[in-house]
């Protein structure tokens, strides 16, 4: 390896971010949730957010790496072994925003012992975990010496619908619950996926393009070319759908969803929306749409940047927008959920909010920082065995597969 | 099979309170908790009135768990914690309830509350009704419609007490009771009837 | 912006330390797992009493202790199950009765009065310094050198110790009599006030005027009684300046200029006159409209010209019939309402016809001009009160009542009352109603005392202690009267400093207690040593205490604090051993109401017994027989004839009127109300109420605001030349323009700095002294400029 020393760095600090992650949930299980910024009127916040960005990261890596198989793109199967790894890395994270989250995760065992299948969450639960399975199922194939093609081939024709039906679910989670007006929405699901496909794929591009700078493992110019060829058009799906929803919920000019529109156009959450739409839409769109720029690492690697910048903007307007309006205004509002001990006889500590409001504390973001650097430790340690040690036999088998497509 | 109900007097309500303080007391809710709140109408300030003085119009609105019969938050538990039971309260199983809060994130009427911190209860006891479950950090809880006193066929505190006499509470599947009978005679509403939800709380304005 | 809330942001904290301070929470593993179920194994006892807060509720409660703990209280089942009822205030008592704010311990005063610095004591001192104290002013000084003044809610408020000295006994004089000056010299009833017919007679009405009367939010458990009326029919219409619930409520809600009530009525009582709507034969049979005023004196016109009683020197009246005069009660007499006749070379006239012309000054349009109430919707009211009856002119206690023409007010709506037959009227009625203080009466026997011992005639109305000369020494002060019972309290402090010695009896630090020399930690009503505690008659029945709880800390009930300063002034002999005692007394009654009322009944019957009253509500004057000299409605004062107010005569307001060139300076008036959720100064420190409400506000309206640049949540200050305090600014558009509004009973420690009765009008008018009950504290008759702190 060029830098072992480097390595062994990276993977200190982004152990050492995972550990005072643990110790952030810890703090944060002894004194309860309130040691977040999240509470009766937002009563999810970044760690959601984070389960819906990786759920999104994870089904877009996949989508990509079974299409592959499923659609024979050759080109692709040099990387569907990065693309598993990043899924099934992502989805692991994703499971453990969910960990993070809940109040009482000791009793997480319920979801075994009492599933409800009415529960949207629930359908997410199953095809997480089915999700789960079928990558490592899809990893194992993909990193024995000799990999089968034909359990290959049934492996992608399970993982496709399956990724874009986890991203769907978790979509559903939201685009179900009719008391949000701004969530509920039969596009929810195409929009997630038009996401999980633009995010996922900058993900994939970013990381072989990390991959290309740092280790053996080389990806084809080409092949970013045509990957970022793909993300333009993505992004393009993505938008169309995010306009389609935009003026669906503007056209009637009803007032209860003109008030959630203004809280995403110039209200609390308009920073979120705009960077998606001109970080994370125009920009790169208008860099990737002429080919030359997609000839240019420099510039697909910013454009990939911008993208899963835009998406996690999208997750994070999409989730609080619809938090911050009450559905029935009138004051005194809502108890936020804190009890503020009385100091000062002459100060009468104020429990009630008209209207959301939310800012991440330092115990969410070190524990999603944490989370993010456990992610990247998890998928360096992945990337050092399955794609590096095997750098040597999957040349091989490259050239043995390509001449097997041939026929 | 009875469908607990109740039906709320607008004109009746003069926002003092007491229902909100009755609940806390009977059910041990602990300080910076409310399990149900009254609202001014439309108004931004506190006991504030819609309008420019003098033309000016205020209604309160008592609002707490309305015990939907078709319940989101029932649908969208995916351990089953919130349920309808035989008598048509929507309930919460503290044992079961991981704190996920998909529920809450359910809710149209913001009705159900979290322990996000320990509890804090001033007095420092637990007061109220002995037979009412202690909840504990990180789990959901909010109006039960009094289980504990409409089980022994009381009526939830917030009816008892209620100085104006705004509030009447029976069974909505008994034609002849006195809250089948205000529903059809006095055109009684329904909080965000258009969300599906099928409130068993009404309203009379 | 996203609403950043910063202490979520910063509470977060460093890490370090705190990650790693695992509580038990987290690794005791049976908290972990363990079913939230609680056990159901604690020890509960169930015991009775009542609520003393003179919120004019006086609920009856049913309280359940566990582990010696009060846990729960809820309201008890009354033979009238109308008033099986309780409020946010007296359900808050599980928290507030464990308060912070509770003196646990005798205090000596160790700073300035007033400066609030104490050091704990013993009882034996504490008792002992007070004995002493009090019998060296008796000796000294006589015994009207004390002066016991106490709190309304105040159940025990050491009447037998006040009289055994001799001392002078008094509480809120100047408040809440305003109206009641004007309205009981003519049913000579002494009521403070209050009308002659009980809320439950609403149901009977057909048009009730609540005036300056925000009943819906300080008759929390009254407020049925509204509703049922509205529902039988009634229309209820709102008077008052600002836009109270009780005014959103109503039919009706008339914005009226503050301090211009007395228009108002003056305007309705020509309305009637000039249409006749009024009720002539009501007016010739019981009322003393026929009555003849003579034009040399404008006294009345009697028999003779001597002293003697009614009976043998009655009033004469011109008899229609026999065209002569004739004594008015006489049994065949039919007085002439309106006429001019000559007496004896005097020219004489009906107290009715001076009435009319008293009157014509009195126009629609000049009451609108004064009052801001279009012409047409005062005439509308006339005549809804005259034709549409029965009806009820119910003031509050707030608004009319609290500025200096308050008398006149009340005289003249007492006027409007007789002249379309209201009074002693089934579902009528005139005067001060709310809360539910109307009601049956029944006898009480007062505790056996040697006959020297009497309670000292009051000197002066409280009020004016600050800046006459008198002869008290020593005050004995039972709640937070310093700061409530008195305006100005800049100047109410500086006399306080002059005392000798004063104590304060009080559960609570109140604002009253930094301006004591002791001060006494008084048990709260569900404290007693004994198990019976104080004794009361509301809404008709009789209500007992049950001992609930030991005393908290080391305080001690009333009737224990009275009985040991009495032992130790040698005294003892003659209290009451016990509570029990006491109330047996005072249940030995020849009063019919009282039969078979006992103390040991009320114990078997949960602690409420219904008195021996009949079933329906309690109705006032239904004969038509008045407690006047006359045994008639009297309308002609003849005490103020002097004052040229013996037929009522608008007066403008001392300060408010704005022909004051005050005004310029300070041009908002400044009026502090009650409010639901506090009981006066009471529950100002109760942390279950203190959730529902962000504490002390000074409320102004938008424009007014906008005009001083003004946000809401600004801190400002509120001035005038007396004195001036901060609060936080409210803007809301339920208040008048021109008019700011403080909740009352806000104790100095809550406010941002300063009492807001540093504001506070205390002026006098003279004229009252001849009143009943004194000069009236004109609280709402105060100018105040806002600015931003």
């Amino acid at each position: 390896m060029s830098n072992q020393g480097s390595y062994k760095l990276w993977l200190g600090a982004t152990a050492l971010l995972a550990l005072l992650a643990l110790g952030a949930w810890i703090y944060q299980l002894t004194n309860g949730l309130g040691v977040t910024g999240m509470n009766n009127v937002v009563s999810w916040g970044l760690y959601i957010t984070l389960f819906m960005f990786f759920v999104g990261l994870s089904a877009g890596g996949l989508i990509v790496s079974s299409s592959a198989t499923i659609f024979n793109i050759p080109a692709f199967k040099a990387i569907a072994k990065p693309g598993v790894i990043l899924s099934t890395v992502s989805i692991i994270l994703a499971a453990l925003f969910i960990v993070v989250d809940v109040g009482s995760p000791a009793r997480l065992y319920n979801l075994l012992l009492h599933p409800q299948l009415n529960s949207p969450l629930m359908w997410d639960v199953i095809v997480i975990l089915i999700y789960l399975v079928i990558n490592i199922i899809y990893l194992y194939l993909m990193t024995r010496p000799v990999p089968d093609e034909k359990k290959l081939k049934i492996v992608s024709r399970f993982a496709f619908p399956t990724a874009i039906l986890v991203h769907s679910v978790t979509a559903w989670i939201f685009g179900l619950i009719i008391a949000r007006e701004g969530w509920h929405s039969a596009l929810m699901a195409p929009i997630f996926v038009a996401s999980a496909l633009t995010s996922g794929l900058a993900l994939l591009i970013i990381s072989l393009l990390l991959l290309n700078r740092y280790t053996q493992f080389k990806t084809d110019q080409k092949l970013i070319t045509s990957c970022a060829g793909l993300l333009a058009t993505c992004i393009a799906i993505d938008a169309f759908f995010v306009f389609s929803e935009v003026l669906t919920l503007f056209y009637p000019g009803r007032e209860s969803t003109l008030h959630i529109l203004s809280i995403m156009f110039s209200g609390s959450t308009a920073f979120l929306f705009w960077l998606e739409i001109i970080l994370g839409i125009v920009l790169p769109f208008t860099i990737l749409v002429f080919y030359r720029n997609r000839e240019k690492t420099g510039l697909v690697a910013v454009s990939a940047i911008l993208v899963i910048i835009g998406v996690f903007c999208k997750r994070a307007w999409l989730l609080l927008t619809s938090f911050l309006q009450l559905n029935i205004s009138g004051s005194p509002g809502v108890m936020f959920g804190r009890h503020l001990p009385y100091v000062d006889s002459a100060v009468f500590p104020n429990s009630w909010v008209a209207q959301g409001s939310y800012l991440p504390t330092i115990v969410e973001i070190v524990i999603a920082v944490g989370l993010v650097s456990f992610g990247m430790f998890l998928f360096t340690v992945f990337a050092r065995k399955m794609l590096l040690k095997q750098l040597i036999t999957s040349k091989v088998a490259g050239q043995d597969q390509s001449l097997a497509s041939e026929h | 099979m009875a469908r607990l109900g109740m039906v709320i007097d607008l004109k009746r309500c003069i926002g003092c309170n007491t229902c909100v303080i009755a609940c806390k007391m009977q059910n041990n809710v602990p300080m910076g908790m409310s399990w149900t709140r009254v609202i001014s109408e439309g108004s931004e300030e506190l006991d504030g009135a819609v309008g420019e003085y003098p033309f000016l119009n205020k209604t309160y609105i008592p609002i707490a768990c309305q015990h939907c019969e078709n319940a989101p938050c029932v649908k969208a538990c995916p351990v089953g914690a919130t349920s309808k039971d035989d008598k048509g309260r929507v309930v919460v199983d503290y044992d079961r309830c991981i704190g996920c809060r998909y529920c809450m994130a359910a809710c149209p009427y913001n009705a159900r509350m979290f322990n996000w911190q320990k509890a804090t209860r001033v007095p420092d006891f637990n007061y109220g009704d002995q037979a009412v479950p202690l909840r504990k950090v990180g789990i959901v809880e909010k109006c039960t419609m009094c289980k504990e006193r409409t089980d022994l066929g009381l009526e939830p505190l917030c009816v008892e007490v209620c100085p104006a006499k705004a509030r009447t509470f029976g069974d909505l599947d008994d034609p002849n009771s006195e809250v089948s009978r205000l529903i059809r005679e006095q055109n009684a509403e329904q909080l965000l009837k258009e969300k599906g939800t099928r409130p068993q709380i009404y309203y009379i304005r | 912006m996203m609403e950043i809330s910063r202490r979520n942001f910063i509470k977060a904290g460093a890490l370090g330390a705190t990650a790693l301070g695992l509580s038990g929470g987290l690794l005791a593993q049976d908290k972990w797992l363990r079913p939230v179920s609680a056990g159901k194994d604690a020890q509960e006892n169930v015991a009775f009493t009542y609520h003393p807060p003179n919120c004019g509720g006086r609920c009856s409660f049913k309280c359940t202790t566990r582990d010696g703990k009060l846990a729960k209280i809820e309201p008890n089942e009354w033979p009238d199950k109308r008033y099986s009822l309780i409020c946010l205030k007296g359900l808050a008592e599980v928290e507030r009765v464990y308060s912070l704010d509770r003196i646990q311990t005798p205090l000596k005063r160790v700073g300035e009065r007033g400066e609030g610095k104490f050091t704990p004591i013993s009882w034996e001192e504490a008792i002992t310094t007070v004995a002493d104290n009090l019998k060296k002013a008796h000796d000294t000084y006589g015994g009207s050198s004390i002066l016991f003044a106490y709190s309304t809610g105040i159940d025990h408020p050491f009447q037998i110790l006040a009289q055994i000295l001799c001392a002078q006994h008094v509480v809120e004089a100047g408040i809440d009599m305003g109206i009641g000056n004007g309205y009981d010299e003519a049913t000579g009833s002494y009521n403070v006030g209050l009308i002659s017919n009980e809320s439950t007679d609403w149901v009977n009405s057909k048009t009730i005027i609540l005036w300056g009367n925000n009943y819906l939010e300080t008759s929390i458990t009254d407020s049925q009684f509204f509703f049922n009326a509205k529902e039988a029919g009634a229309k209820i219409i709102c008077i008052d300046p600002i836009y109270t619930t009780t005014a959103a409520k109503s039919d009706q809600w008339i914005p009226i200029k503050p301090g211009s009530d007395l228009a108002l009525v003056l305007a309705m009582v020509s309305l009637v006159l000039e249409n006749n709507w009024y009720q002539g034969e009501y007016l010739a049979k019981n009322t003393s409209a026929p009555f003849l005023i003579r034009s040399d004196n404008q006294k009345l016109l009697r028999l003779n010209n001597s002293d003697e009683e009614v009976d043998n020197n009655p009033f004469l009246v011109w008899d229609e019939v026999t065209n002569s005069l004739q004594p008015y009660n006489d049994k065949n007499v039919h007085p002439k309402l309106e006429g001019e006749f000559t007496v004896d070379g005097i020219k004489v006239k009906t107290v009715f016809t001076a009435l009319k012309e008293n009157q014509r000054q009195y126009t629609p349009a000049w009451a609108a001009d004064l009052t801001e109430i279009p012409e047409q919707t005062i005439r509308i009211l006339a005549e809804e009160y005259a034709l549409r009856g029965p009806a009820i002119l119910g003031f509050g206690w707030g608004g009319a009542d609290k500025w200096g023409d308050s008398d006149l007010t009340g005289h003249a709506a007492t006027i409007l009352g007789a002249l379309t037959g209201n009074i002693g009227r089934i579902g009528g009625g005139v005067g001060i109603d709310t809360g539910h203080f109307v009601s049956w009466p029944a006898d009480l026997s007062p505790w056996p005392l040697p006959e020297e011992f009497q309670i000292a005639p009051r000197e002066m109305t409280t009020g004016d202690f600050p800046s006459k000369p008198n002869n008290v020494k020593v005050m004995v002060n039972m709640g937070n009267t310093i700061q409530q019972h008195f305006a100005n309290l800049g100047k109410t402090a500086k006399w306080v400093d002059t005392l000798d010695f004063v104590v304060t009896i009080d559960p609570f630090h109140s604002t009253s207690v930094d301006y004591s020399d002791i001060v006494l930690p008084a048990s709260t009503s569900f404290e007693w040593e004994y198990d019976i505690g104080n004794m009361l008659i509301s809404r008709n029945h009789v209500l007992l205490q049950q001992k609930i709880l030991e005393p908290l800390h080391q305080s001690k009930s009333d009737f224990q604090i009275e009985k040991e300063i009495a032992e130790k002034m040698g005294l003892g002999h003659y209290m009451p051993k016990t509570p029990a005692d006491y109330h047996r007394a005072r249940l030995d009654s020849p009063d019919p109401a009282l039969k078979g009322i006992t103390v040991e009944n009320l114990i078997a019957n949960n602690c409420v017994m219904r008195l021996n009253v009949p079933d329906e509500p309690y109705r006032q004057f239904m004969d038509q027989v008045y407690a006047t000299p006359s045994k008639k409605l009297e309308l002609y004062y003849e005490k103020l004839i002097e004052d040229k107010q013996a037929l009522p005569s608008y007066e403008k307001q001392q300060e408010t009127d704005p022909s004051n060139s005050l005004t310029k300076k300070y041009p908002l008036q400044f009026c502090q109300q009650r409010v639901k959720y506090l009981a006066h100064s009471q529950f100002a420190n109760s942390l279950w109420i203190g959730q529902l409400f962000p504490g002390p506000r000074l409320e102004i309206n938008p424009t007014d605001a906008k005009n001083r640049n003004l946000k809401d949540g600004d801190i400002v200050e509120v001035f005038n030349d007396r004195g001036k305090f901060r609060s936080t600014c409210k803007l809301t558009e339920i208040i008048r323009p021109g008019q700011v509004r403080h909740f009352e009973g806000w104790w100095s420690k809550h406010m941002s700095e300063g009492n807001f009765q540093n504001v506070t009008n205390d002026t006098f008018n003279p004229r009252q002294y001849k009143l009943a009950y004194g000069p009236v504290i004109p609280f709402n008759d105060t100018l105040v400029e806002v600015k931003k702190a």
